[in-house]
């Protein structure tokens, strides 16, 4: 089937609907930020937006996708979907920008794609993350390494050595209980008893107990300071900040700092310098410089941005950092017996704490995304910041000097020295233990996981590689019918990077040498042959019991002369197919209907909000013109007629290799066509000749095209009658000089000396006997 | 390779693997892709696991 409709028309939405059925997914709407809940018609109420397919394949049957409000990422299914996946597990859906999208994507996306196109998508999603998973388990083991190290320093700090069996930490245990008369232990249990016995001893003698109480405070305070002023740098980034923040709309624009840069490199690379790569359009002036202005206003402020950027991570680390030690801090004296300063400076930790919060949580977001109204230095700027900084001196002075006063008795102050210490010991000792068994046990997991990975990524990477291999000569094929004229082009590959997990590149032989990546000599349009003869490929390859393809707007990548190239390969390759094709391009449309009689025809002549496209029988140029003439509009006719006119005889001059007078508009009129169309027929098939004689007749008709395309006296106009028989005579040679079999029409060729005038199938032949009789 | 599920479970059959650790990611990959959480919710889960009090 066919269907005709100009953009806009609604024809992408015909294979939107397909794409959502068949992976519940819309890619290109995805990317746009479309999310699912746009797919709906906005007055459509729920379970009235739904795509439904029924398929002749018995197996497969009927299957609806109704869309859920509720669940929008689940449509509703009813039908086995399972066996689509089955039937189709390649895409069979293609879009003009699919392939343009692809061919100048990065080696590791192409190699996405084209994976994800053949039916390796899951298999590629679960590589990418298992990736994931192991850059987890490196962070995860790194993580608990240095916790070990930070333990292994505090046990190394307290006792001298590096902790290392429980042999050797009994051992420097017994050494601090023989010195407080407590019997020497063999295992942990019993090492666990003596301290809580040296604690017992501490606790019963209050000054002990207030020396040790002092003591810990002594090594939690020493953790604390320094704390960093950050005033100072709150106080700037506010300023940059707020001077930053003033003009919201610039900011909103950089975001196209990457468009620009990606703009140059595609204008570099097409070398097609007065011409946007995005719109088509054309530009008076250097492109180039006209993006390099816009960017390098957009610089200044991306300067600005990142400099800002910067100083907001360094802030964020900051307060993260104090964050951290006010935390610490509070848990510890959180229910101890406080004396001053201590029970202010504890206030203060409180009071200091949440503001500081606040800051960390917006300084997380990235600039563009902080209120400008939010006011840092109010929050950091305050009296208990302030004494927090200031009252480091005091406060050590002050437990200093209890310390001090409660050491007075030696062996008071060796009893809570031993009992910390030994605590201490404990402490880190066992957690360095145990943080060690899980070092163990997560390097066990992780090389386990890793050859679980790595086993994975090559058998997925050899079965992409078998897919590329199985596909790789119908794409040379589908190729060289693209790509015919070009002598110096050939043996188009897909090549695997086999020393990278993920990359691929189009490698093209160019006057006899291998070009990789293909686009460094391949013009746009012959890239486009490489992307559309891989999806042919690859629908032909890996969907071999689902013989159905969309195709939507395909040949907008093509030379209008390379187009019925594209039908060619339709022709050859996919006759047995079922093939949805939409098209804006009606004359192309024109030869698909002549090259297959036997599709269905549909034309969208419109769109209603209501109701979505309209439709109506897709009609070819001959029809068109037949209804025109019935409506008595021999003008309108007479145009349409003169334009297909035009597009024949080139396509004829062409094939006959015609000579056509020279102009450097590379526009022809009607009767240059004509007239080089008969002189080459009258050359190679004399006057004798049946359809020459029908071609000199018709070429005194040829007037007609003045006529219908200026303004002339009404009196002088063609009738409806006239141009119906000027039509006629026309597809009278028409169908003689167009084969009923390949449908295509005469071409030359000389082969071995002799001259064909006939059919590329050699089933129509003009040099026969019969047209000279 | 088209169907990752397979491939899973063949690796399980196979021996070749540490079977706590493939049958954990097999059991990781319901329908739409590994599940990392849930593995690294695992991962936790076997270091806490077995190393007992002291």
């Amino acid at each position: 089937m066919m269907i005709y409709g100009k953009n806009g028309s609604g024809k992408s939405s015909i294979v939107d609907a397909w794409e959502w059925l068949y992976s519940r997914k819309i890619k290109h709407l995805a990317r746009e930020d479309a999310k699912e809940r746009a797919f709906p018609h906005k007055e459509a109420k729920s379970g009235q937006t739904w795509v439904e397919v029924e398929f002749t394949n018995e197996e497969i049957g009927k299957i609806r996708a109704k869309f859920d409000p509720t669940r929008p990422t689940k449509p509703k299914i009813d039908g086995n979907l399972l066996k689509i996946t089955e039937f189709i597990p390649y895409p069979c859906h293609l879009r003009y920008r699919d392939i343009t999208e692809f061919v100048y994507e990065r080696k590791a996306k192409k190699y996405e794609i084209l994976s994800y196109q053949m039916g390796f998508g899951k298999a590629l999603d679960i590589q990418n993350q298992l990736q994931t998973g192991a850059k987890r388990l490196e962070e995860e083991l790194e993580k608990i390494k240095r916790d070990s190290d930070d333990l292994s320093k505090e046990y190394r700090e307290t006792s001298g050595e590096e902790p290392k069996d429980i042999s050797s930490f009994i051992k420097t245990l017994n050494g601090v209980f023989n010195r407080q008369g407590i019997a020497t232990v063999k295992e942990i249990a019993e090492a666990k008893a003596s301290i809580e016995k040296l604690r017992e001893q501490v606790e019963k003698d209050e000054r002990a107990k207030k020396l040790q109480l002092w003591k810990d405070i002594q090594g939690i305070i020493n953790l604390f300071y320094p704390v960093e002023d950050i005033r100072s740098n709150i106080s700037k980034f506010q300023e940059d900040f707020t001077d930053f923040k003033q003009d919201e709309e610039e900011i909103s624009k950089l975001v196209l700092l990457d468009l620009y840069e990606k703009g140059i490199k595609a204008i570099e690379s097409l070398k097609i310098y007065d011409r946007c790569p995005l719109c088509d359009q054309p530009y008076e002036g250097d492109l180039i410089e006209h993006i390099l202005g816009k960017q390098g206003h957009l610089d200044k402020l991306s300067k600005r941005r990142k400099e800002l950027e910067k100083s907001r991570k360094e802030l964020f680390s900051s307060i993260d950092g104090i964050i951290g030690k006010i935390e610490h801090t509070s848990s510890y004296l959180e229910g101890k017996e406080l004396e001053p300063p201590l029970i202010e400076f504890e206030r203060n930790l409180k009071n200091v704490n949440s503001p500081l919060k606040e800051c960390k949580d917006i300084l997380e977001k990235k600039i563009e995304n902080i209120d400008k109204g939010f006011d840092f230095l109010t929050k950091v700027d305050t009296k208990e910041y302030e004494s927090l900084l200031g009252s480091e001196s005091k406060i050590k002075e002050e437990i200093s000097r209890q310390v001090e006063n409660l050491e007075k008795d030696e062996s008071r102050k060796a009893l809570v020295d031993d009992f910390q210490r030994v605590d201490k010991l404990k402490e880190s000792f066992l957690k360095w233990r145990r943080l060690n068994k899980k070092i163990e046990r997560i390097e066990e997991i992780k090389s386990a996981y890793e050859k679980i990975r790595d086993d994975y990524v090559e058998d997925t990477k050899k079965s992409v590689q078998e897919s590329f291999d199985a596909i790789s000569s119908d794409v040379a094929a589908y190729f060289k019918i693209l790509e015919q004229e070009s002598d110096v082009l050939g043996d188009p590959k897909i090549k695997l990077y086999s020393e990278r997990d993920k990359a691929v590149e189009l490698e093209v032989m160019f006057g006899g040498d291998p070009i990789s990546p293909a686009y460094k000599f391949l013009s746009e349009s012959q890239l486009n042959s490489f992307g559309l003869s891989i999806f042919l490929a690859s629908a032909k390859h890996f969907n071999p019991n689902f013989k159905f393809m969309i195709m939507d707007d395909v040949i907008n990548s093509f030379d209008t002369y390379k187009r019925p190239r594209v039908i060619d390969i339709l022709s050859e390759h996919f006759s047995d197919y079922q093939i949805l094709l939409f098209t804006h391009d009606s004359i192309w449309l024109d030869r698909l209907q002549r090259s297959f009689p036997q599709w269905i025809r549909k034309r969208f002549f419109g769109w209603d909000y209501t109701i979505g496209p309209r439709i109506e029988l897709g009609k070819n140029s001959y029809e068109q013109i037949d209804e025109l003439l019935s409506q008595d509009k021999p003008t309108e006719a007479g145009w349409m007629f003169g334009r297909y006119l035009e597009w024949v005889l080139q396509e004829l001059c062409e094939n006959l290799e015609a000579s056509v007078k020279y102009n450097r508009r590379n526009e022809f009129t009607l009767s240059e066509l004509v007239q080089a169309f008969r002189e080459r027929m009258l050359k190679k098939l004399t006057s004798d000749h049946s359809i020459v004689k029908l071609i000199l007749d018709f070429e005194r008709d040829t007037g007609f095209r003045n006529f219908c395309d200026h303004w002339k006296d009404s009196e002088t106009d063609y009738s409806s009658p006239e141009i119906r028989e000027i039509v006629q005579n026309w597809k009278d040679i028409e169908s003689k000089i167009e084969c009923d079999k390949c449908h295509k029409f005469i071409r030359y060729e000389k082969v071995d000396g002799y001259e064909h005038i006939s059919t590329p199938c050699r089933e129509l032949n003009l040099k026969a006997d019969e047209y000279y009789q | 390779m088209k169907d990752p599920i397979k491939w899973f479970e063949k690796a399980i059959n196979s021996g070749k693997y540490k079977e706590e650790v493939i049958a954990e990611i097999k059991s990781c990959i319901p329908e739409d892709g590994f599940e990392v959480d849930k593995f690294m919710d695992w991962v936790s889960k076997q270091l806490e696991k077995e190393l007992g009090e002291d």
